[in-house]
């Protein structure tokens, strides 16, 4: 079977740039689709954590034209977790994904005066899973059988859809224009996997990796959530790819590749600043000793297009406080962010004790909802900002000082968090235990957690296949043998490697002081990690080698133990009757057992022979066990009252009934 | 060739269309049906041979989840006489604990006969569980037209086991 994924002579030059631009090839282009439209399944239109609550609120403004919120279209009130008072104005956060957003709300205004929103949902999904088909016709020439079993499968599934539709809830165009937003960044995840290892690899195993990203983690259950977790892991990619494609000078773009992952972080920046330094860091740090030319030309390119990429986030802070440099929510101000800030706030939820006296009436998403009070911010605008009170009107000059200040303060704060996550891993190991390998029943999440204490996986529940990472001991062992231990032929780490893993570190190290906490579902904070993880997964030499040899075993294992286990485990359930903290922690004993097989496998190292077929068969069960959480999560645990935006999904969320 | 095209063109059209016709600017049908929601407006029915369970449980979470569950098992009685959708609820409290939870039922002229009410398994802090057992209260209630009636009431020991 020949595979062509290049694009197509008849399509114009011009067209074909943009789209290699964002995709790469048409590979690349139908891993955007194909996600996409696997995130239409998975997609609710409600609210999942209280902080959308003040995204939505802070677009609703934004439509109303201004920044400040004054009224609550969304949510029990104003003051949900993530708003900020100032100047006797409540401002929103993540002003990047509200711009980004405006657009669509109008969009979605527009359709509504021709057709039935619901209706356009459905059409718009299932036209995007009929150009797959044919984009996947094309890529296999197989463009007949494509076209009709496309075709035919599009009918159908748009008849069902549109037999069973019910009105979408009027109010809700922000939310939906957010969540689109967060979704179309979420499909770059599998893309930029792929076109990151095809750098580096072969195109199968490039294809794997976009197919572990989505299938093997959380990705599917947090895309349509409207939460900066996606578009960092999506950037934090990116950036890897400009990386890799930008350290050959003499490669075309390779300095603009280069600028490129600047401008990703700047822009960043604009939805979530702290997140955006900790990118920066990892970037400045192996950029440039590894760039191919640091030359004063270069150096300008790349530096002034980061400084055009912060103008956003810059504009949006003027107009908010009339300070570029002041954020409601600044690096300087303090702890980078509430999520970040570490305070001696572990006492009891002064609501929790109403908790459990509830009726079956209340709505479900207040489960996940209440908990993210944590996100509330106790750092108060202040002492920081009144050193600058006195430039009203700052001269280039002072702006340019004021810039430097800050960088250098947000480092500090950087440091300070670096260095009590170093003293979390020393004091309290237990906690970070259960958030990376067992999560169980975590007494300080607990008691925060109204009525789903145990809703919360760890890391490795979440994402089994993560344990394939232990492959690093045989692998390093193989290699330090051949070189023989002689530190003359230090092996050569590409600097994409180098940035992975002192994004990871660093990351991991920032928010592990503030972990475990209640309303992760999967520690969604270390989100950008699992694709991070995944990254790692593929590029060790052994697990590469199986999936290389064996993937078809890892292909046939994946589908049976989805489509089997799934409705095995569905048995099973039915015959438990768990509560949801039940559920989840069955499903997280399942995915550490599978866990359990990709780390004994991954301790060989072995490749050849059953050892081999058996390490692609516990890969192809992790990640079974990955989807199947993710079905059951969001069809069932997680259904926000059966809010699914394809009418077929939610009448099977109606017919299933486990927790 | 041709006829790819056309089959491709052809669903793209029916879909773009069928979209159209559904808006306000056609309006010719509306596809989109709201759900009938159940609701209360009034209604009675004769209940009789309501049967309570007499004890309850507190029980230890398996799989490692650490939080305790309420169990309560179901309440069964008959009914007959329907008409309207009457509601029935059925309720159990811990009072020692400040615990109280319901589920209520539309009542249907369908339901005629032996119907059963449940409470689902429902997750309690453990800290909150201090004693070995505690007092606690199963009842029922009917809303018809008029009034809310209590059918049957009956104390219970919740047993904290596990």
């Amino acid at each position: 079977m020949s595979v062509r994924p290049g694009w197509d002579d008849s399509t114009s030059p011009l067209r074909r740039r943009a789209l290699s631009l964002l995709w790469g090839d048409r590979i690349g282009l139908l891993i955007f689709l194909l996600s996409l439209c696997l995130f239409g399944l998975t997609w609710r239109t409600a609210f999942l954590i209280n902080d959308s609550y003040t995204i939505a609120n802070g677009l609703y403004a934004l439509e109303h034209g201004s920044l400040d919120m004054t009224t609550a279209a969304y949510g029990p009130g104003l003051e949900t977790p993530g708003a900020e008072w100032y100047d006797g104005e409540l401002f929103s956060r993540n002003y990047g994904v509200i711009f980004a957003a405006l657009p669509l709300v109008y969009l979605l205004r527009a359709l509504e005066l021709v057709a039935d929103l619901r209706i356009v949902v459905v059409a718009a999904w299932c036209l995007t899973l009929l150009a797959a088909t044919l984009l996947a016709g094309r890529i296999l020439d197989r463009r007949r059988t494509a076209t009709y079993a496309g075709s035919v499968a599009v009918f159908g599934l748009f008849s069902l859809n549109v037999a069973l539709a019910t009105p979408l809830d009027p109010v809700q165009h922000h939310l939906i224009a957010l969540q689109i937003v967060h979704v179309v960044g979420a499909a770059f995840v599998g893309v930029f996997a792929y076109r990151l290892v095809r750098e580096l690899h072969d195109r199968r195993r490039a294809v794997l990796a976009a197919v572990l990203v989505t299938l093997a983690t959380p990705l599917p259950f947090w895309a349509a959530v409207p939460k900066r977790h996606v578009l960092t892991a999506a950037v934090v990619l990116a950036v890897a790819f400009a990386i890799t494609r930008s350290r050959n000078g003499e490669r075309a773009y390779a300095t603009e590749s280069r600028a490129l992952a600047y401008v990703l972080v700047g822009l960043l920046a604009w939805v979530h600043a702290p997140e955006a330094l900790v990118v920066l860091v990892a970037l400045v740090v192996v950029d440039v000793p590894s760039a191919p030319a640091n030359d004063a030309r270069s150096l300008a390119v790349v530096g002034g297009a980061f400084l055009v990429s912060l103008v956003p986030m810059l504009a949006t802070n003027f107009a908010l406080t009339g300070d570029p440099l002041t954020v409601p929510r600044a690096l300087r101000n303090a702890p980078p962010d509430a999520d970040l800030a570490i305070d001696g706030r572990s006492g009891s939820n002064p609501d929790a004790a109403g908790g459990d006296t509830q009726t079956d009436t209340v709505p479900e998403h207040s489960a996940a909802g209440n908990e993210s009070n944590e996100e509330t911010s106790t750092v108060t605008e202040g002492s920081a900002r009144d050193g600058r009170e006195g430039w009203s009107t700052p001269p280039i000059l002072l702006l340019g000082f004021a810039l430097v200040e800050s960088a250098f303060e947000a480092l500090a704060t950087f440091g300070e968090l670096l260095s009590q996550g170093l003293s979390k891993l020393s004091t309290r190991p237990d906690q970070v235990y259960h958030s990376f390998v067992r999560s169980g029943y975590v007494d300080r999440v607990a008691r925060r957690a109204q009525d789903a204490p145990s809703a919360n996986l760890s890391f490795l529940e979440s994402a089994p296949v993560v344990a394939g990472l232990v492959a690093v001991i045989p692998a390093a062992w193989t290699r330090l043998r051949a070189y023989g231990g002689s530190s003359r032929l230090r092996p050569h780490i590409p600097p994409v490697d180098a940035f992975v893993v002192v994004f990871a570190v660093c990351y991991s190290l920032v928010y592990v002081s503030r972990l475990p906490v209640h309303a992760q579902v999967t520690v969604r904070y270390l989100f950008p990690l699992y694709p991070v993880a995944v990254y790692g997964l593929v590029r060790l030499p052994p697990v590469g080698a199986i999936l290389d040899r064996h993937w078809r075993t890892f292909a046939w294992t994946y589908s049976a133990g989805l489509l089997v286990g799934s409705q095995l485990l569905f048995v099973a359930l039915v015959l438990l009757t768990p509560g949801r903290g039940e559920a989840f922690q069955f499903h997280a004993l399942l995915a550490l057992s599978t866990a359990g097989l990709v780390g004994a496998w991954a301790l060989t190292g072995r490749t050849v022979g059953k050892c081999g077929q058996f390490g692609a068969l516990s890969i192809g069960f992790a990640t079974a066990a990955a989807t199947t959480f993710l079905l059951f999560v969001t069809v069932e645990y997680f259904a926000l009252g059966d809010s699914h935006a394809l009418p077929m999904v939610r009448v099977l969320a109606e017919l299933v009934d486990l927790v | 060739m041709n006829t790819e095209r056309g089959v491709v063109y052809g669903v793209i059209g029916l879909v773009l269309a069928t979209t159209l016709v559904s808006g306000p600017l056609v309006g010719v049908v509306d596809f989109t049906t709201a759900p009938e929601r159940a609701s209360f407006d009034g209604g009675d029915a004769t209940v009789t041979d309501v049967s309570l369970p007499s004890s309850t449980e507190i029980t230890s979470g398996r799989f490692g989840s650490g939080e305790n569950y309420v169990l309560v098992p179901d309440a069964t009685l008959t009914v007959a006489n329907v008409t309207g959708t009457p509601l029935l609820a059925y309720q159990f409290s811990i009072p020692a604990l400040g615990y109280s939870r319901s589920t209520t039922h539309f009542v249907t002229a369908a339901d005629t006969g032996a119907y059963g009410l449940s409470l689902e398994r429902d997750a309690i802090e453990p800290s909150r569980v201090e004693s070995r057992s505690y007092d606690g209260s199963v009842t029922v209630f009917l809303r018809s037209n008029e009034s809310e009636r209590r059918l049957a009431e009956r104390n219970v020991t919740v047993e904290v086991t596990g």
